[in-house]
């Protein structure tokens, strides 16, 4: 256990290391864009730069980056919004307002999408080859292969304008738990479920079918064991190994936004923060956004890695070069 | 009361029908679908839905960098110009103004605190008297004071706002830049105005810029001009965008006089220049003398009066069009959102409903960032209880929807969630033939433009075929006439057939907003050239005359050896890219043409070449074209400048293949005399010569003249004007669907209703919330 803490311990540094790194990066690089104040006649030009000397974009790279992680530290100030967003908000309220709206997609798409997609993957895996696999098989192909923005338009056409089912935009507001809200995410949802329940169904499909064909699911019905039982405890958990990180990857995935998904449906989310603080040159925002980003990525890493251990304690985490 | 109530309501239907009886009329480029609006429901909501791409970061009037859609219903201007009640042109109306602004300059002058000219009479002051009803959404007072402080933070230079400009530049407020500036020390100011002139620079340090925008690249920089195939040379060779575009500003020497005064010779293409030609990229040391608030020209003299102090002097529609608002904001609210970095000061006033307050017809009261505004109706505006504004702004609510998708927008427009769908893309041809499509005018217009040089047709003409033939006036009056524009403009979905040069989008009073396209010289001129009584016979396009000009320019050129009868008519026709508009565009005038030369000698001899040319315009200016589609655009409210194109080589050396417009003559009849100029000094003369400030109708008379000399040459057929369109639900109808510039259809203000919220939901499910537009 000592082990496994020094190695968490270890990949936190490190994360931290990289954080730094690719911080660091991204300050050097979008202040060394070019053309980055406006151009133009009379006085707009001349105020811009007024406000960005106030805010220290004048002082030399190496002087603004310490100004920058200064602010951070003592302050954690990330600076305000100056393009994108609301005029003067800090970047950090920002993307604390935006991130409701796509976690409460995300999370409902997860949600459904992850026992569906086992549950037909289980199923597909033992009808395999059967008229019932056939159909998943297809459907599963399909799924993968179409992009989610094809069935978000097909979704919102056919369920909310043909229909008239649901809503087609989602609603406005900030209550997630609203029968109104509730039912406006439903398209939503269910156009970012699809390529998720195909993923997981595929992979939960390869996986028990090959654990099905083992000897040692040979060796447990020999043992007494029934069907049920031996795909229970045994198939299902050893096939989890290589699901099991994909499941945790939609979980901490939920923090970022589907830019086409949002768009589409009307979505006040994160998903188009990222790109709009680039086109707009939002420097704070563009670098916070990017920090974030960071963050659950290397965060996800780190969660799946540890996630193998716990799954199958015949993987260890940290343990050297004669661990066994 | 009730008895009460129904004479109000009656009192209310009355005058918004009388209102709307003076202009009911529905255009011929009008939705026929939209026309109506029903009596008003007492009591009864209508709202107007429609969506936006996103909200806007900030609506603060002094930092916002766009206009955003939501002070447009929030806030109102001292004057703003409305529909007339003959719905076509608009008119001032007083609003957060009392009566037209009083010049008094007569007061100031020879002041010498304002340095006004002891003999000027009129234009440099003006007293402005307060609305007294006026007031912001929670009922608190708006009077001078109100103005005065908004004005002194608009200008601050702690501050440094966006829009202060607008207030010494639009709005020329004696030493409000002074105030502005009062902390910046010098500033970069360019030498060279629009107008021609040099600012006196005195002893100043002299730059020039080939990074920043200057008159000599029509306000752009040399930067953006610059191409690979031409660039900049000195007389040594040296690519001056290398040797002095790493700095905004180099610093003047003789060498640098040198050099951009050989690049400039080559730039405005002239033999000789003058040897201070580098001014027009030139920028100097500006200093100004810092001045306090107290002594700029906006200062109250009553309680609810300002007097407008201007150092150089506006006509009243100026004055009133650049007065604006003043830069209202509320007090409370700017300053509670005041924080400060290091020197510079900056508030959050009106990012949210929170931090703002209205003081317009509508409030804000809520607005979720990205997703949704809701604007309702102030209650302590003054004019709903005025009796000045009977008839305006039944709207009672407002909502805009954030939907970045085109296609989500259509869907929510079809379900009668929207009021507004702007068109674009497939959606154009789509319904293009709607009963409820509106057209936003735009100054852009398009124009056959055939090469009638000999030099440059002979140049690219080979065995077997003849280009030449297209320097034969009744061949290119065949193809002119061979064009059906209003069946180009169906298959294309959007524009207007133009007939003349200008479109009715060009105004030449802008205080009545008439267009030149009305008056009656240009009408004269349309109707000779087409040889019509009527102006509304005109369509430009005749099958049988222009088979006759055709084959009548065939013979001629037979016979005066241009072609001989086997040679084929290549026309080479480029174009940007291949894109699928640019090949309807050629398939078009092809098929005009086979149409037209079917059962003659010419049928299938004539073949339009698509010739794809990213150099587009170093095509069109070397001649290496036969047929292309130029487009050129202006001021619309200076039709007289739109002449640049057809008779100066400054933005179209096109212009003078095959035709010298400085040496070819034009004879114009003004008031009884017979004056006679080249078409180039026909040009000057009215833009910025002796007719630039004469009376409209001499102007208007020298204008349609130089069209009607223009048209006859048939070098450049007018093709179409470009528009942009929307659908407009059925739920709401405006007085007129003719665009007027400035009011536009009539806006919110005008804007009635065929059914109220309750009504609309229901006529939206009875039809399955699936509506027909097309």
């Amino acid at each position: 256990m000592g082990k496994m803490w020094t190695y968490i311990l270890k990949r936190i540094l490190l994360m931290l290391m990289v954080c730094f790194i690719i911080m660091t990066i991204c300050f050097v690089m979008i202040r060394m864009l070019p053309d980055q104040l406006p151009r133009g006649n009379g006085d707009y030009a001349s105020a811009v730069l007024a406000m960005r000397k106030a805010w220290g974009y004048d002082e030399p790279i190496l002087t603004q980056y310490v100004i920058f992680l200064k602010k951070i530290f003592t302050e954690w100030d990330w600076g305000v919004c100056t393009k994108v967003g609301t005029y003067l908000n800090p970047v950090t309220n920002h993307i604390a307002e935006k991130l409701p709206a796509t976690i409460a997609i995300n999370l409902s798409s997860v949600v459904i999408s992850v026992p569906l997609g086992l549950a037909f993957g289980i199923y597909a895996a033992l009808k395999k080859n059967k008229w019932q696999d056939h159909i998943i098989s297809v459907l599963t192909m399909l799924f993968i292969s179409v992009p989610a923005y094809i069935y978000a338009f097909l979704v919102q056409y056919y369920f909310g304008y043909k229909l008239g089912w649901f809503p087609i935009i989602m609603a406005s507001s900030t209550n997630y738990f609203s029968w109104t809200m509730i039912k406006s995410m439903i398209l939503p949802v269910v156009s970012m479920s699809f390529g998720t329940i195909a993923g997981l169904m595929r992979s939960t499909r390869a996986e028990l079918t090959e654990t099905l064909t083992s000897d040692y699911m040979l060796l447990a019905r020999a043992k007494g064991l029934t069907r049920r039982q031996a795909i229970l405890r045994h198939a299902l958990r050893n096939s989890m190994v290589p699901i099991m990180p994909m499941i945790i990857s939609e979980f901490v995935m939920i923090l970022s936004g589907s830019l086409i998904i949002e768009k589409i449906f009307g979505v006040p989310g994160i998903g188009s923060t990222y790109v709009a603080s680039i086109l707009e040159r939002d420097y704070s925002l563009f670098l916070a956004v990017s920090m974030f980003y960071t963050v659950i990525g290397l965060a996800a890493t780190l969660v799946i890695d540890l996630s193998y251990g716990l799954i199958d304690p015949r993987i260890r985490m940290g343990g050297g070069k004669n661990n066994e | 009361m009730k008895g009460k109530t129904r004479l109000k309501a009656l009192t209310a239907m009355l005058l918004g029908a009388s209102m709307l009886a003076g202009c009911a009329k529905t255009g011929d480029s009008g939705s026929a679908g939209n026309a109506g609006g029903t009596a008003v429901v007492e009591g009864a909501t209508y709202t107007y839905n429609f969506s936006q791409y996103d909200t806007p970061t900030t609506f603060n009037p002094h930092d916002n960098d766009i206009v955003d859609p939501i002070t447009e219903y929030t806030e109102i201007g001292m004057w703003t110009l409305i529909l007339n009640d003959t719905c076509d042109g608009y008119e001032w109306f007083c609003e957060m103004a009392a009566s037209e602004p009083e010049d008094v300059t007569a007061q100031y002058a020879g002041d010498e605190k304002w340095d006004i000219p002891a003999d000027a009479t009129e234009g440099y002051a003006w007293k402005v008297t307060l609305n007294p009803d006026a007031k912001w959404e929670d009922g608190t007072p708006i009077n001078a004071d109100s103005y005065i402080y908004s004005m002194q933070n608009m200008l601050s230079p702690e501050m440094n706002n966006y829009n202060a400009s607008n207030y010494y530049s639009k709005l020329p407020i004696k030493n409000a830049e002074n105030y502005y500036k009062s902390k910046q020390g010098a500033s970069k100011a360019a030498v060279a105005s629009d107008f021609g002139e040099y600012a006196d620079y005195g002893d100043s340090k002299l730059y020039v810029s080939f990074t920043l925008p200057t008159v000599a690249f029509y306000d752009y920089s040399a930067e953006d001009y610059y191409s690979d195939s031409e660039p900049y040379l000195n007389e040594a060779g040296e690519d001056l965008l290398d040797k002095y575009g790493s700095e905004d500003y180099v610093e003047v020497t003789d060498e640098v006089i040198a050099d951009v005064n050989y690049m400039l010779k080559d730039w405005y293409m002239m033999d000789e220049i003058d040897e201070t030609s580098y001014l027009d990229m030139a920028f100097y040391d500006k200093v100004l003398e810092p001045k306090t608030f107290e002594e700029v020209g906006f200062f109250k003299t009553g309680d609810y009066e300002l007097t407008v102090i201007l150092y150089s002097p506006l006509s009243p529609y100026f004055f009133k069009y650049y007065s604006s608002t003043y830069a209202l904001v509320n007090e409370e609210k700017y300053e509670a959102g005041k924080t400060q970095t290091g020197d510079m000061i900056k508030t959050n006033y009106a990012t949210s409903a929170d931090t703002y307050k209205s003081f317009g017809p509508y409030k804000l009261v809520s607005m979720q960032a990205d997703k949704e505004f809701r604007l309702t109706k102030n209650e302590n505006w003054y004019g709903w209880t005025d009796g000045r504004h009977e008839g305006q702004f039944q709207t009672t609510d407002i909502v805009a929807t954030v939907v970045e998708d085109s296609s989500t927008t259509e869907l929510l427009f079809l379900q009668g969630k929207l009021d507004y769908y702007a068109l674009a893309g497939n959606a154009l041809s789509k319904y293009q033939g709607s009963d409820f499509i509106i057209y936003f005018p735009n100054p852009y217009i398009y124009f056959l433009n055939i090469n009638n040089d000999v030099d440059s047709l002979m140049s690219r003409q080979e065995e077997g075929e003849s280009r030449l033939i297209l320097t034969n006036l009744e061949f290119r009056k065949g193809i002119s006439l061979s064009l059906d524009r209003s069946k180009f403009l169906a298959q294309q979905g959007y524009g207007k057939p133009m007939y003349g040069y200008v479109s009715d989008m060009f105004v030449y009073d802008v205080e009545t907003g008439v267009s030149y396209r009305d008056s009656e010289p240009a009408i004269e001129t349309l109707k000779t050239f087409y040889g019509v009584s009527d102006i509304d016979e005109i369509t430009g396009y005749d099958l049988d005359a222009a088979r006759e000009c055709l084959v009548n320019g065939y013979n001629q050129a037979l016979e005066e050896g241009l072609c001989t009868e086997t040679d084929k008519f290549v026309f080479d026709y480029p174009t940007w890219t291949n894109e699928a508009g640019y090949v309807k565009e050629v398939n078009f005038i092809q098929d005009s043409l086979d149409a037209a030369t079917a059962g003659t000698p010419l049928e299938g001899r004539i073949t339009v070449n698509m010739v794809v040319n990213e150099n587009f315009y170093d095509a069109l200016d070397n001649g290496e074209y036969d047929l292309c589609m130029a487009a050129w655009n202006g001021s619309p409210s200076n039709p007289y400048g739109l002449m640049e194109f057809f008779v100066t080589d400054y933005s179209s050396p096109q212009c003078y293949l095959g035709f010298d417009p400085e040496s070819e003559t034009l004879e114009i009849e003004l008031n009884g005399e017979k004056v006679t100029k080249t078409y180039f000094d026909w040009y000057n003369a009215l833009y910025s010569g002796e007719y630039a400030i004469a009376d409209s109708d001499i102007r208007n008379q020298i204008l349609a003249s130089m069209e009607l000399g223009l048209l006859q040459k048939y070098r450049d057929c007018p093709f179409w004007s470009a528009s942009s369109s929307a659908l407009l639900g059925r739920k709401v109808s405006y007085p007129t669907y003719d665009y007027v510039n400035e009011v536009s259809f009539g806006g919110i203000r005008f804007m009635t209703y065929n059914y109220t919220d309750e009504e609309w939901d229901k006529y939206c499910s009875e039809n399955n919330y699936q509506l027909n537009y097309q």
